[in-house]
């Protein structure tokens, strides 16, 4: 008995110790997620976190909201916060277009999702621009992650400034965003707004800098290549109004793409292959949004989708029969026209197109002619009207006639692409909608309707933004 | 278990004496009341002497009286001891169990402990509670029965576990659920997959000298099931049949009907139209709009002519309804239950044993919607020598439960279904005359194509349902061995390995033609993971008694644990044939991704007890555990406890007092952890301290990453320190019994998300902050009423009352959502919503209140700029229950009824009902009638207008509602037959029995279940089962 009695006291004492092994807790480790520290070890890793913004650009429901698409649902918004497309009952957007304040104000879904899906990815380009520059990578291949990074956050900090105060060219003294060029920690306490002027200093230093270390080869359209770069800068000095610089980067951005020709309008802008998009967000089976996705909204011949978006019927008749963009068709049942422009692939796999070459033509047109050189205004305005419509005119006109004729081609060729409401803040327009419409707004030129409002939780969280810095 | 060893004590220390004994020989047998069979072990001794015996294995006994007129003591844990005279040759004695005895063996951390030296808090449920109630998850049986213990049954599907709260809510983002312990280690599988009738008791354990032995994991407090073993003796044979009928406790909505739902939406659109006239642009009135727009808007016309509302906004004469659609009706149904069971148990000295199977299905009210269980345990434990103890108990259970969408705001989900068409969208196609179309010989669905948004179109539940699936397949099986030594003097050493594996399997089906799949040609999702933990637990006990006086105990222990989830989905879209779904079938892969997580802790935990006389009683325990979702530095934390009681009834200066039988006050005082944190999505986080980026962002093959959390290598454990005292009291021989408590609970550096500027990119990083405060008292009170022969009658009542309060926050405002704003000194129950003024009889509008810019309360007819306000909060004053048991000869009744007083409910499903007409074919509650019209009106609901948006019907007190309820939760009626009957057949106990759960529901707010969430907030959700079953029950 002794003898057991001994044994189990070693044998106890032998229990206690097992348990403590130190690798039994330090084993452990993370399946399916990765460390920064594993991340910028190389090159890839960080091209890996340049794919995910891309990725995260289109990605759906991150927030929680059906209608949360990343960038696409400003694109959505930009067309039915506009006088072309319309509604016609409630549905998806129909806050936007019904300029409803709850989807406008503090507590609203919208502005919460839109400011920190922008700020995420600025923080992420933020995290690849300061660690890209510690890894063991030729300079070339740091530069070309450096410059993408850059022209993220510039875009983002544009796109901003654009939703959450009125244009530049009216105040550019007024409160803009915060900048943020760090990436976040625990101890970050939000920045202060910025003034609209200094968002775009620094959107501009941005894309200079990216413009110097970027090179035109991309895996993928969504990648911001030169061109990708030279065309935001020719949007962002449109903005600015600084009419030489916008035409001078709208023709560099170009220079390498052909406008498509009348079959390939109405082929559905669902290819990144099109010979004129510059920049396009492609999909896959996998990784489409299927129901809560732009197709969805706008496509009425898709077999299954949301197909709520229709357009003014004066719109449709803006368009000649010869017209290669004349895509509409008639809702009986509705009794409203809607546009065929946007299809969807059969498998809801649709490309989106963030960026083409007839814009830049347009920024072209619009800036030569405010700049007084109506010649190569009407040059650059009759390079798309010809290829769209045979029958087409070279205008003749000349000063804010032919201004308004460019913005009139803008609606025109961009429809359905989330200019419309961008371009009557810009131009500082009244937004005012003819008799077909379900609802008929009547909202003067720069109407606080235009300016969301920064989202509760940033007021509430951010030390240096408070209620008085709210917009109206 | 308590009870064998006693008694093997007890035959070594007076055995031998008995046997040595001459004179009269008196034999007998004993039996217990409870269940009729014999029962070993009981010790026989003759009163005033040290001579006796103890009973056999088969309950009998013989003693050899020297002298007459001697009086046989029969004693036996748990049992009440009798005294019977020795004057006859044969004595039997059937022994009453000490139900509500002081001296009730209990479980509580790594062992049992006897109820009257016990100094920490817990509430006891046994086996005959359960056995009252038709509980699918055996969880759902405390409610009412446990004080301190919420228990809120949010849906009614069966297989789902309720939402249990022990003292309140202490932590915010972390997680809010009790440690679940099965015979000694903690549970990881599905609390549903245990089989109610395999369990012997159910303890909940509150306070700091309860749980904090279990330091790392209690803070939440602590439920520990106990389940059936072996009795040596005779071997007993146990069955059970059990055949209900489901259907629903409560009533849904009242709705309008199809003439007047057509009345209002006119009325709307009349309205509409004089606010915004852009609308009725080309019409000579707003009426002749309304008119001519009301079917056109709608599409469905129920009615035998064209238009049928004139410009009066009557129904105009001639128009006569066709019919009026029952959803509600179309989507419930009439479920059964069956319930059936076997065990065996019995074994002799050395070996005990323990089996049973089980056998439920126990169907819901909503198409397609159950839940069946097999089930099996088997539990050996054997002496292997005198000093060696050691058992092995398995379990196994498989269930398959179809649990069709039944929350939230997805129109999936029935329970938003049934509230979604107006009643003028039928189920079934109607021709023009109003008849039902039929499609060879069945009737045809209507699907509603056209219906417009509000009423959702293109979808018909009724049909759907059935052709997709969603559907859970758990399987468990767990291990439970352990090796018992005594050894030297005193020592105990007990090694136990518990080893859970549970797989659950889900998979869903959304059909291709209509509904969510149809946009993909069917989308089939399959997502299996599997679970293995096991936990490793050694402890060390030594006791010792002084001089009879001092009673030393000390336990010292150590325990690992690991959790080992291993996961893996996968999706696929265009399914060529519908119905056939398994993925291979499908062309496209839409997801498909694995992953791996890991949880380990590891703890040492010690405990001393000493006791003086019975009379005064100390405990103090101390654990530290280490977690993997700490870092290396911060992830080591130290709990302890310290409690003491006395009894007072122990005392000499009240042993002549006769009517007082027990009297205890005790208190203690300790801390436990919490290391949960839940991430925005309520799943766990294995690592909520690192850093991560988030993989699978790809943009198309080009493998993507972005940045998902903020790195915290100082994030702890959340502590929570809590102090209770207590009186328990018993008077009348414990015919009268009870105990009052009070306690605080202090939560402190919470596992918090802290909010980050979303300009940060995040929105929020893991910290302790914010600290957060529960008080409460209990109350529980055990009466014997009347007891006779024939008649016997008990009462137990029980209340509680919790009050939270957030003492802490990191910022002074915490938006959490459209109902909730934490601040320092509001409860995490506050509503914070705007405040409804009513309607303004001039114009029928809406108002609300807001501050004006002097600090005065003052309406406003715009929501935006109405100001928010603490209304109230979803936390209940008081929860409790009352349970009577009657028995007369061999009739029994029971009934149970369990009440919450004081909490408020948002009534969200309500608020969608009472739309102004601005959610198109969307159904109407029977209240929209009592709208404003005409300027005058006093009405609390405002005109229909749909022009104004959504606003009327927005968030506010409008939809805020008292929740006080009261549900006779069980009624019991059973016969058990008579024993010379049953001796003929062969019996020992057969007992007939009809149950009912939830017969009646008192409730103050009327449409939804009064169980809805500890938010407060309604969300379309399953509401609870009335089931009354038949059963009959037969041990052989």
């Amino acid at each position: 008995m002794k003898l057991n009695k001994i044994l189990f006291i070693l044998l106890a004492g032998s229990m206690f110790v097992s348990a403590c092994s130190d690798n039994f807790l330090e084993d452990p480790e993370p399946t399916t997620a990765v460390s920064p520290e594993q991340v910028f070890k190389s090159i890839g890793g960080a091209r890996a976190a340049l794919n995910g913004i891309y990725s995260y650009m289109r990605s759906g429901n991150v927030a929680g909201n059906t209608d949360d698409y990343g960038l696409l649902t400003v694109r959505i918004m930009g067309d039915l916060k506009g006088v072309d497309a319309a509604l016609v009952a409630p549905s998806w957007y129909y806050w936007d277009y019904k300029f409803m304040e709850t989807m406008r104000t503090v507590n609203s879904t919208r502005t919460r999702e839109i400011w920190s899906r922008y700020y995420k990815m600025i923080n992420d380009a933020n995290t690849i621009i300061k660690f890209t520059p510690g890894i063991d990578a030729t300079d070339a291949e740091k530069n070309q992650i450096l410059g993408e990074a850059l022209g993220i956050r510039a875009y983002m900090h544009f796109e901003l400034v654009r939703l959450y105060q009125h244009t530049y060219a009216k105040d550019a003294n007024a409160a803009g965003v915060p900048i943020n060029l760090e990436p976040s920690s625990a101890a970050t306490e939000g920045n202060a707004r910025s003034s609209v002027s200094d968002v775009y200093k620094q959107v501009v230093l941005d894309l200079t800098e990216a413009a110097k270390f970027v090179g035109s080869d991309r895996s993928l359209k969504s990648n911001f290549n030169i061109d990708v770069i030279n065309g935001l800068l020719a949007r962002v000095y449109l903005h600015m109004e600084n009419w030489s610089d916008a035409s001078k980067y709208a023709k560099l951005a170009r220079k390498d793409y052909t406008l498509m020709s009348g079959d390939d309008f109405a082929a559905g802008f669902n290819d990144t292959s099109n010979s004129e998009w510059i920049w396009g967000l492609a999909t896959n089976g996998e990784q489409s949004l299927s129901w809560a996705s732009y197709f969805s909204l706008w496509d009425h011949n898709r077999t299954s989708g949301y197909k709520n978006i229709y357009c003014d019927k004066a719109f449709k008749e803006l368009f000649t029969a010869t017209d290669a963009r004349n895509l509409f068709e008639y809702d009986s049942v509705k009794e409203k026209w809607y546009g065929t422009k946007a299809t969807d692939k059969s498998d809801n796999t649709g490309a989106i197109v963030m960026m083409r070459a007839s814009e830049m033509y347009l920024i072209e047109a619009e800036a030569e002619a405010e700049a007084g050189n109506n010649p190569a205004a009407q040059t650059a305005l009759f390079a798309i009207q010809s290829q769209r419509d045979a029958s087409a005119v070279k205008s003749t006109s000349t000063g804010s006639t032919l201004v308004d004729e460019v913005l009139l081609e803008r609606r025109k060729e961009l429809f359905g692409e989330g200019f419309a409401f961008f371009d009557i803040k810009r131009r500082q327009l009244p937004l005012k909608r003819g008799a077909d419409h379900w609802y008929q707004a009547d909202l003067p030129a720069n109407a606080k309707e235009f300016v969301l409002q920064i989202p509760k939780k940033e007021l509430d969280s951010n030390l240096n933004i408070n209620d008085e810095d709210q917009n109206p | 278990m308590k009870k064998k060893l006693f008694s093997m004590l007890v035959l070594c220390l007076i055995g031998l004496q008995g046997l040595m004994a001459q004179g009269r020989e008196i034999s007998g047998i004993v039996t217990s009341a409870d269940d009729g069979l014999s029962i070993p072990g009981v010790s026989v001794i003759i009163k005033g002497t040290t001579i006796g015996t103890t009973t056999d294995f088969d309950g009998k006994y013989t003693i050899n009286v020297e002298e007459e007129g001697q009086t046989l003591v029969f004693s036996f844990v748990g049992m009440k001891t009798a005294e019977l005279s020795a004057n006859t040759d044969i004595i039997n004695l059937v022994m009453e169990s000490e139900s509500i005895g002081m001296d009730e063996v209990m479980v509580v951390a790594y062992g049992t402990a006897k109820k009257s030296s016990f100094t920490g808090s817990a509430s006891v449920l046994k086996k005959e509670a359960l056995e009252n109630m038709q509980v699918s998850s055996v969880t759902k049986a405390l409610q009412g029965n446990a004080p301190g213990v919420q228990v809120i049954s949010s849906s009614g599907q069966p297989g789902a576990n309720p939402t249990i709260r022990i003292r309140g809510t202490g932590s915010i983002n972390a997680s809010s659920a009790p440690l679940y312990v099965v015979d000694g280690a903690p549970f990881d599988g599905n609390i549903s997959s245990i089989n109610p009738d395999d369990i012997e008791t159910m303890t909940v354990l509150k306070d700091a000298a309860a749980a904090s032995l279990y330091g790392s994991r209690a803070a939440n407090g602590v439920v520990i099931i106990k389940t059936k073993s072996g009795k040596s003796g005779k071997t007993k044979i146990s069955f059970k049949l059990q055949q209900g009928f489901s259907t629903r406790a409560v009533d849904g909505y009242d709705f309008v009907r199809g003439d007047e739902y057509y009345q209002l939406y006119w009325e709307g659109l009349r309205n509409g139209a004089i606010s915004d006239p852009t609308a009725m642009s080309g019409y000579a009135s707003a009426e002749a709009y309304a008119t001519d727009n009301v079917v056109k808007q709608l599409v469905y016309n129920p009615f035998n002519v064209d238009k049928p509302i004139g410009l009066d906004g009557q129904v105009v004469d001639g128009a006569k309804l066709l019919y009026n659609a029952d959803w509600q009706d179309a989507l419930s149904r009439t479920a059964k239950r069956t319930d059936a069971g076997l065990s065996i148990s019995g074994g002799d000295e050395k070996t005990q044993y323990f089996l049973s199977a089980g056998y439920l299905k126990d169907e819901g009210i909503a198409l397609t919607s159950d839940f069946e269980r097999y089930s099996s345990r088997v539990s050996v434990t054997t002496k292997a020598k005198e000093w060696l103890k050691t058992g092995i108990s398995a379990n196994m259970s498989r269930t398959e439960q179809n649990a069709p969408t039944s929350s939230g705001g997805s129109y999936r989900n029935i329970f938003l279904f049934e509230n979604t068409p107006a009643s003028i969208y039928p189920v079934y196609e109607r021709d023009s005359e109003g008849n039902i179309v039929y499609e060879n010989g069945k009737k045809k669905y209507d699907y509603g194509k056209t219906r417009p948004m509000g009423a959702s179109d293109n979808t018909n539940p009724v049909a759907s349902t059935e052709m997709d699936i969603i559907k859970n397949t758990r399987t468990t099986v767990g291990i439970n061995a352990f090796a018992e030594a005594t050894f030297l003097e005193n020592f105990t050493f007990k090694t136990n390995l518990r080893s859970d594996y549970y797989m659950r399997s889900y998979e869903s089906y959304y059909n291709s033609e209509f509904g969510d799949g149809a946009g993909y040609n069917g989308r089939s999702t399959k997502r299996k993971y599997e679970t293995f933990s096991w936990t490793y637990t050694n402890t060390l006990n030594w006791t010792k008694t002084i001089n009879e006086d001092h009673t030393f105990g000390a336990l010292v222990g150590t325990e690992a644990y690991s959790y080992n989830k291993q996961e893996l989905k996968g999706q696929k879209t265009e399914f060529p044939f519908n119905g056939v779904t398994e993925l291979s079938v499908g062309a496209q892969v839409s997801n498909l991704s694995s992953g791996t997580y890991d949880h380990r802790i590891v703890g040492y935990f010690s405990q001393f007890n000493y006791d003086f006389r019975n009379k005064y009683y100390v405990s103090a325990s101390f654990r530290r555990d280490g977690s993997t979702k700490f870092h290396t530095d911060s992830r080591w934390g130290s709990f302890w406890s310290v409690s003491g009681s006395w009894r007072i009834d122990q005392e000499e200066f009240l042993s002549n007092v006769d009517w007082l039988s027990s009297l205890k006050v005790r208190g203690s005082y300790g801390t436990s952890g919490n290391d949960g944190l839940l991430d925005a999505d309520d799943n766990t986080d294995y690592f909520p301290y690192l850093g991560l980026y988030e993989t699978g962002y790809n943009d198309l093959a080009n493998a993507g990453i972005v940045l998902a959390s903020l790195p915290n290598d100082a994030l702890k454990w959340e502590s929570n320190a809590q102090a209770n005292i207590a009186v328990e009291f018993g008077f009348l021989n414990q015919k009268i019994n009870g105990s009052i408590e009070l306690y605080e609970r202090k939560s402190k550096d919470l596992l918090f998300a802290r909010p980050m500027p979303l300009s940060s990119g995040f929105t929020s990083v893991n910290e302790n902050i914010g600290d957060v405060k529960n008080t409460g008292i209990e109350f529980v009170i055990n009466t014997v009423n009347i007891e006779t022969d024939d008649f016997y009658w008990e009462t137990s009542f029980n209340v509680s009352a919790n009050k939270n309060e957030i003492t802490k926050l990191p910022q002074e405002k915490m938006p959490i959502d459209n109902y909730r704003e934490y601040r320092a000194g509001t409860s995490i129950y506050d509503f914070y919503i705007r405040d409804y003024a009513g309607v303004d009889a001039i114009d029928g509008a809406a108002m609300w209140y807001t501050m004006d810019d002097e600090g005065k309360k003052v309406t406003t007819k715009d929501y935006d700029s109405a100001d928010r306000f603490y209304s109230g909060s979803a936390e209940p004053d008081f929860i409790g229950g009352i349970t009577n048991n009657f028995r007369y000869k061999n009739f029994d009744l029971s009934f149970m009824f369990n009440f919450s007083v004081g909490g408020k409910v948002y009534d969200s499903s309500y608020s969608a009902l009472m739309h102004a007409g601005t959610n198109v074919g969307k159904q109407m509650h029977e209240d929209m009638l009592n709208r404003w019209r005409k300027e005058g009106d006093k009405t609390n609901v405002p005109k229909l207008d749909n022009s104004v948006g959504t606003n009327y019907n927005a968030i506010s007190t409008r939809f805020l509602f008292n929740n006080d309820y009261a549900r006779l939760r069980n009624i019991t009626l059973g016969y058990t037959l008579p024993s010379n009957l049953l001796e003929k057949i062969n019996l020992s106990k057969a007992r007939v029995y009809v149950q009912a759960d939830n017969m009646l529901t008192f409730s103050s707010h009327k449409g939804m279940d009064p169980e809805q969430s500890t938010s407060g907030i309604t969300n379309n959700r399953y509401p609870a089962l009335k089931t009354v079953s038949f059963g009959v029950k037969v041990d052989f």
